[in-house]
């Protein structure tokens, strides 16, 4: 049984707007393995992204404990969550890709510039990763002219190249064309293998979900095993 | 008394392009406000985030006060003949003797002037980058992400 990379327990969650409570989440438990790949399903609106953002230590849960490699970042400090973040997790989103000022090879180091990595050791890094998503030729380029299937590779190699434990993908292949969509989810799922990282992929798409090892539908707050 | 007044003028003077440089500032931290968020995600700090506003904005100032001080200070040395040729070019007599008992511009650079000037420029530069750079070390990642 390989270990345990990321495990959420009774996640609640809900906003007030306007005097009127919405639940988001109810009692949400998530447990991810170290190599598995899952993904979350939902309608707009569900929910997703809000339990990746509690995930990733971005948003707080209104009770609830998430537990990353055994390590709870609700209790740290403000500076020790993001040197946990930098160190343990990756994100990937579907719009926010890649800083427009920099070239790809740039941004691709930037999580280890922000990690206190010597340039010198980033570079390097950061064009191991780039050749393993296959875009060693376009690291001199400025995100403005890559395809929608080259930056978000981009983007997988930044959140991939600090060798993060668990990688939280928001709809990365959303406005993908669906060839290009189970070429990025292929590429994603060697990785994990590769990486034994845990990775949680949302989307709208099926097919792509049936891809991963385990599926999950979020449905009006609850988390739900899809047999 | 003149001085101070001058002083004064100057000082407002000085206010607007310090406003101008913190409404500058505010639209761009809203402008990277998902770069900013991103940033977040990948593990940068608040402080980090700050340091950058306050780099760009201390630079922006800096750069336009020393270029305005250089500016300044070869104009006030050259004032009168800078006014004498423009009497000549366009053949009128700005500052006649009749009136003035002088008929040419006096102009004296006082060096402890343009510190004084420089200095306090510095001191709002500063001051107006301060709260920008708040604003963007305070962008919630979660919030900013939502859209688009
Ligand atoms: N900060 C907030 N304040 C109020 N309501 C919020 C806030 N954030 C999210 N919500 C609400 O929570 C619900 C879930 O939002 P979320 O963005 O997680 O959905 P989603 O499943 O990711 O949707 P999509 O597929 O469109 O991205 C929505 O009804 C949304 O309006
Ligand atoms: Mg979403």
């Amino acid at each position: 049984m390989s270990s345990i990379i990321l495990s959420a327990a009774n996640i609640c969650k809900s906003y007030h707007e306007m005097n009127e409570k919405i639940t988001v989440l109810k009692e949400v438990n998530l447990t991810v393995h170290s190599g598995e790949m899952i993904a979350i399903i939902g309608a707009s609106g569900s929910g997703k992204s809000t339990l990746l953002h509690i995930l990733g230590g971005l948003a707080s849960p209104d009770s609830g404990v998430v537990l990353v490699e055994n390590q709870n970042m609700a209790t740290m400090q403000e500076r020790q969550r993001c040197h946990f973040r930098n160190r343990y997790l990756g994100f990937i989103y579907q719009f926010h890709h890649l800083l427009p000022e920099f070239s790809i090879l740039d941004n691709v180091c930037m999580p280890l510039w922000i990690g206190g990595v010597s340039s010198e050791h980033a570079k390097n890094q950061a064009l191991d990763m780039l050749e393993r998503v296959g875009l060693t030729a376009r690291r001199k380029h400025r995100m403005a002219e890559l395809s929608g299937g080259e930056r978000q590779r981009a983007a997988i190699a930044r959140a991939l190249v600090t060798g993060p434990r668990c990688i939280l993908a928001d709809e990365l292949t959303g406005n993908l064309d669906h060839a290009t969509a189970l070429n990025i989810v292929s590429l994603m799922k060697e990785l994990t293998r590769e990486t034994q990282a845990g990775m949680i992929l949302v989307t709208h798409d099926l097919s792509l979900a049936a891809m991963c090892h385990q599926r999950y539908t979020l449905r009006s707050g609850e988390l739900l095993i899809v047999e | 008394m003149e001085k101070t007044m001058m002083f004064f003028i100057l000082l407002l003077i000085i206010m607007i392009a310090v406003f101008n440089l913190v409404s500058m500032q505010v639209m761009l931290v809203n402008e990277k406000t998902s770069d900013i968020a991103i940033l977040r995600t990948l593990g940068a700090t608040s402080g980090m985030i700050m340091r950058i506003f306050l780099i760009q904005g201390g630079l922006i100032g800096t750069m336009g006060i020393f270029l305005g001080a250089m500016f300044g200070i070869v104009l006030a040395s050259h004032v009168t003949a800078v006014v004498n040729l423009l009497q000549n070019i366009f053949h009128i007599q700005f500052i006649s003797a009749d009136i003035y008992f002088l008929n040419y511009l006096p102009s004296k650079l006082l060096w402890s002037d343009v510190w004084h000037i420089v200095s306090v420029s510095l001191g709002l530069c500063f001051i107006a980058t301060l709260y920008p750079a708040y604003r963007a070390a305070q962008v919630q990642p979660a919030e900013a992400l939502r859209y688009e």
